[in-house]
């Protein structure tokens, strides 16, 4: 079996019981818990969506490793068009589920993975590589749902890993044994690892000599005995326990869950271990993730929300006769201006993308453009979903529960008061999707995700030539020095 | 190219109950440290003190598990296990690990 359908995923899942808590429970099964149940309908579309024909181009890759077809989340990047075909992919799954595709730092990751384990074979005479493809080959041919785990939990932001007053703030070798390794410590922001069957872990950042036991890379299985998730708690997970999900703005796939990764003294056999010890290479690998990632999440995925977002504005504007009105119209081209610049920022780093390093086969998107459309769309989102509370109204935020509508004391008086070119009942469910997105958690979540604006500011000062720059306006103006 | 990715691993409970099942590499490893170690199962984190007893020899893993339950439910709760481990039944063939459960 080469691609799993979304049935053959949810019966797989079913048997997984990984230890997962969230809002003072813990969950035996993940699809009986509100919360937990919509990340696991969200991985289970993006499989659905490579049985769709009409997305195979799109959703479905041919395995380098064995000519099979797979999941592109499980497909190493080749060439241009294997770029290209992945930040479309981002679009499509964010267009589709309204959340993530939990599946997509997974990617990434590997595709790092690829990468850095060919260049430290090649100059360490490790055999990282191969061990990597094996587990991908495998991984393929199970088309298993794949998580990324990147960000330690960091501590002290003044102290290097090793200086932390708590160890456990960053993941960490602890025994090397034999047949694998014992790893502990800890992994924030995880998104979707609860409902995968594995995650690629990475190093959080660049390290130095002397910081060896944090030079980690591994795949590890998601009820793995030492591991624990706490999941996120917030508001909208209260909401989604106490209401029915057709009351809700994403009623089935709901909000990005995340949750934050415990790792008491895992177990993880050498087979799964992709990169241990070699400082040198931490940083490369985090950085080549982080250049898929800033094309993908910021150049596709959040083009894909804000698609649904003016979406929403529009059906918003359409249900109280405002459509036509051009300050509206005006914030919606806004709207289109922020995303569409985006994606083509994602397109460019695509299609200008090369192999890295030379020889290894696996090709990554251009550095500076990638960078550009995750910074520009984290200042863009928020001026879309400003945009989107602005043509909302007031309503985005004060409407009252769609159930209420049918109270016989206050229902007939609410349809009254809400009904406008639409029905009350259409205004109230189109408000409430809005509100999930200019309301919730997505803006802290679309600046901070594939890493923080300050850190693609500084990508481009480190990518800019500036000498070049300021040279060729020397020689228009005819300055000599 | 075909990889050389999997490993079989024998479940036998009592005299007559065995199953096989196809893992990646280093899926046997895993079982025997959680056991040995964490005296824990894969797939069972709400259930302490299920693995009583445990020992490898080589590549062979006896275990005893809790509660004086009866065949069917010790090969249940090996596949289970082995679920969680990525590991899935396949037909007999050569097993390069043995797992002994009572």
């Amino acid at each position: 079996m080469a691609l799993k359908t979304a049935k053959e995923y949810l019966e797989s899942i079913e048997k997984m019981v990984p230890r997962v808590y969230i809002g003072g429970k813990w969950v035996k099964n993940l699809l009986e818990h509100p919360v937990t149940r919509s990340m696991v309908m969200a991985n289970s579309m993006i499989y659905g969506l490579a049985e769709d024909p009409s997305h195979k181009e799109v959703m479905v890759a041919t395995s380098h490793l064995t000519g099979e077809p797979i999941n592109r989340n499980l497909n190493v990047a080749r060439n241009i068009h294997d770029l290209d075909m992945r930040q479309e992919m981002a679009l499509l799954t964010s267009q589709t589920v309204g959340t993530c595709n939990y599946r997509c730092v997974g990617c990434d990751a590997l595709n790092s993975l690829a990468s850095t384990t060919w260049e430290m074979d090649q100059a360490l005479g490790t055999n990282y590589n191969e061990r990597f493809n094996k587990w991908l080959a495998y991984a393929q041919a199970n088309d298993l749902a794949v998580s990324g785990a990147i960000t330690d939990a960091k501590g002290d932001r003044k102290k290097r890993p090793s200086q932390q007053d708590e160890p456990d703030t960053f993941v960490r070798l602890v025994e090397k044994r034999s047949d694998g390794i014992v790893v502990r410590g800890i992994k924030v922001s995880q998104s979707g690892a609860i409902g995968s069957h594995e995650t690629l872990v990475l190093p959080g950042g660049a390290l130095r000599e002397g910081e060896e036991a944090f030079a980690l890379a591994f795949a590890v299985q998601n009820s793995a005995p030492g591991l624990t998730y706490i999941c996120q708690y917030n508001a909208y997970s209260a909401e989604r326990e106490m209401y029915p999900e057709e009351e809700l703005g994403n009623p089935i796939y709901g909000q990005r869950e995340t949750s934050t990764m415990y790792f008491d003294n895992v177990f993880i056999p050498w087979e799964r271990v992709f990169h241990c010890g070699e400082t040198k290479y931490s940083g490369r690998m985090v950085t080549r993730f982080a250049k898929a990632h800033r094309m993908n999440c910021g150049g596709a995925c959040k083009v894909g929300f804000a698609d649904l977002i003016i979406g929403g504005a529009l059906l918003a504007a359409e249900s109280i006769g405002v459509e036509k009105v051009p300050h509206i119209q005006e914030k919606i081209i806004d709207m289109l201006r922020y995303s569409e610049t985006s994606h083509a920022c994602a397109i460019a780093a695509a299609m200008r993308g090369r192999e890295e390093p030379k020889g290894s086969g696996v090709f990554l998107p251009d550095d500076l453009f990638g960078n550009a459309a995750k910074l520009n769309i984290a200042h863009g989102f928020y001026e879309i979903i400003k945009n989107a509370g602005d043509i909302g109204g007031g309503l985005v935020v004060t409407m009252p529960r769609q159930k209420d509508l049918q109270d016989p004391d206050v229902g007939p008086m609410l349809k009254k008061a809400f009904a406008a070119v639409a029905p009350a009942e259409k205004r109230l469910k189109i408000a409430k999707f809005l509100q999930h997105w200019s309301a919730g958690l997505h803006g802290p979540g679309t600046w901070h995700g594939a890493g923080a604006p300050q850190t693609q500011r500084f990508m481009f000062t480190v990518l800019t030539d500036f000498e070049a720059k300021k040279k060729m306006a020397k020689k228009l103006m005819g300055l000599k020095d | 190219m075909k990889y050389d990715t999997d490993e079989i691993i024998r479940i036998k409970v009592g005299r007559d109950l065995s199953r096989d099942y196809k893992g990646f590499k280093g899926t046997f490893a895993a079982l025997a440290y959680n056991c040995l170690h964490k005296k824990a199962l894969p797939g069972f984190c709400y259930e302490e003190g299920l693995v009583v007893h445990a020992e490898r020899d080589g590549g062979t893993l006896s275990l005893t598990i809790s509660g004086g339950r009866p065949e069917d439910s010790l090969i249940e709760i090996m596949d289970i296990a082995l679920s969680n481990l990525s590991a899935f039944p396949v037909g007999p063939g050569e097993a390069q690990f043995s797992v002994y459960v009572e």
